[in-house]
């Protein structure tokens, strides 16, 4: 029994919402499979989905968040899992070129940009799950996602105006570190089933090295065939993984 | 006050009153409200209060294989849950006592 696109998109929409409201993954899949249970029964009985949430579907999905708990250990994982797998191929890709030394500006202005990042993409997120239209508002995160990388280039060349204190690594310290944070970023994967970031990751730098030690091209080349090879994965994965759920 | 208001606040010792009768699921407790003519709430309401009173231990859900295919939760009564409904009886009895007699009064 497959269910009517007005309930797939209200059972999606609260997801999205819980989700982005930090509440417990396992209690939010748990809430959403007991709706979708009862939709498919209802639909069979010939009811629609506003016979369950009532005229406003957005204060239904509000009403349930009410009674979750703020899951504080999770939302904490979940930031570090995506800050240091956005700081992984910045940090990966100095520690390549022989960069060894952080101003205290880059690292507090990219941990603040990425908070304010986090912060601004759970709220937008919540927000598009409570819209009356059909679509989501894809240009929005197109222009959230371009104001922070903006912010992040401002980053980068404020740092390298302003003088601020600096720490530099031993490169021992500084290959542990890299060895470290491949370490972390295969764990999560395999902790939440996940490995767009590995592969990712895997795309970005394998050819890199190959490129640049094997076929002795230039940096710039390198880095370029890398990025687009690294794009290109990305959007098929997000296609075939699409392609997957809807199939499911 | 609408009646949909005047029912929020008794919906908590129903749904606990049906639990405590047989090991029952969403649908299902949805339905058996309606058919006692609870038929102005939308369905949905349940979830948030069973949500609720699984916080306060008042009830207990286990998952089990539906007949349809998934796994379904099933909601049974635990011993504080019980205890709450006696409370809640109570509370009602002397309640509608209450407004019944004043009612009466103004016949």
């Amino acid at each position: 029994m497959t269910l009517s696109t007005e309930s797939t998109r209200f059972l999606e929409d609260l997801k999205v919402y819980l989700l982005a409201s930090g509440k417990n993954e396992q209690a939010t899949n748990e809430i959403v499979l007991e709706l979708e249970d009862h939709l498919i029964e209802a639909e069979a009985d010939g009811k629609s989905v506003r016979s369950i949430t009532g005229d406003s579907p957005a204060a239904y999905i509000q009403s349930i968040s009410h009674e979750m708990a703020f899951d504080s250990k999770q939302a904490f994982w979940t930031i570090m899992q995506v800050y240091l797998g956005a700081s992984s191929f910045l940090y990966l890709q100095n520690l390549l070129n022989g960069t060894m030394t952080y101003s205290i500006l880059l690292v507090g202005g990219f941990l603040l940009i990425s908070a304010v990042y986090l912060t601004t993409l759970a709220l937008l997120f919540r927000k598009d799950a409570l819209r009356d239209t059909a679509r989501p508002r894809l240009l929005r995160y197109g222009i959230h996602g371009s104001v922070h990388l903006l912010l992040i280039v401002g980053l980068l060349i404020v740092n390298g105006l302003i003088d601020s204190p600096k720490i530099t690594l031993y490169p021992s310290v500084g290959w542990l570190i890299g060895a470290l944070l491949i370490a972390w970023i295969l764990v999560t994967a395999w902790k939440t089933k996940t490995w767009i970031l590995p592969i990712a990751v895997f795309v970005f730098f394998v050819p890199q090295l190959l490129l640049l030690f094997v076929f002795n091209l230039s940096e710039i080349t390198a880095v370029l065939v890398s990025y687009v090879l690294t794009s290109i994965t990305i959007a098929v994965t997000f296609i075939r993984s699409s392609k997957n759920s809807k199939a499911d | 006050m609408s009646s949909t208001q005047m029912l929020k606040g008794i919906l908590d010792g129903c749904l606990l009153a049906l639990i405590a009768e047989e090991e029952i699921y969403g649908y299902e407790l949805a339905t058996k409200l309606k058919a006692y003519g609870f038929s102005d709430i939308s369905e949905g309401t349940i979830y948030p209060l069973l949500i609720r009173m699984q916080k306060l231990g008042w009830i207990e859900a286990t998952s089990r294989v539906s007949p349809s295919g998934p796994k379904r939760k099933y909601y049974s009564i635990t011993t504080s849950g019980a205890e709450e409904l006696t409370a809640f009886k109570e509370r009602w009895q002397h309640l509608s006592t209450s407004v019944e007699s004043i009612l009466k009064e103004d016949d």
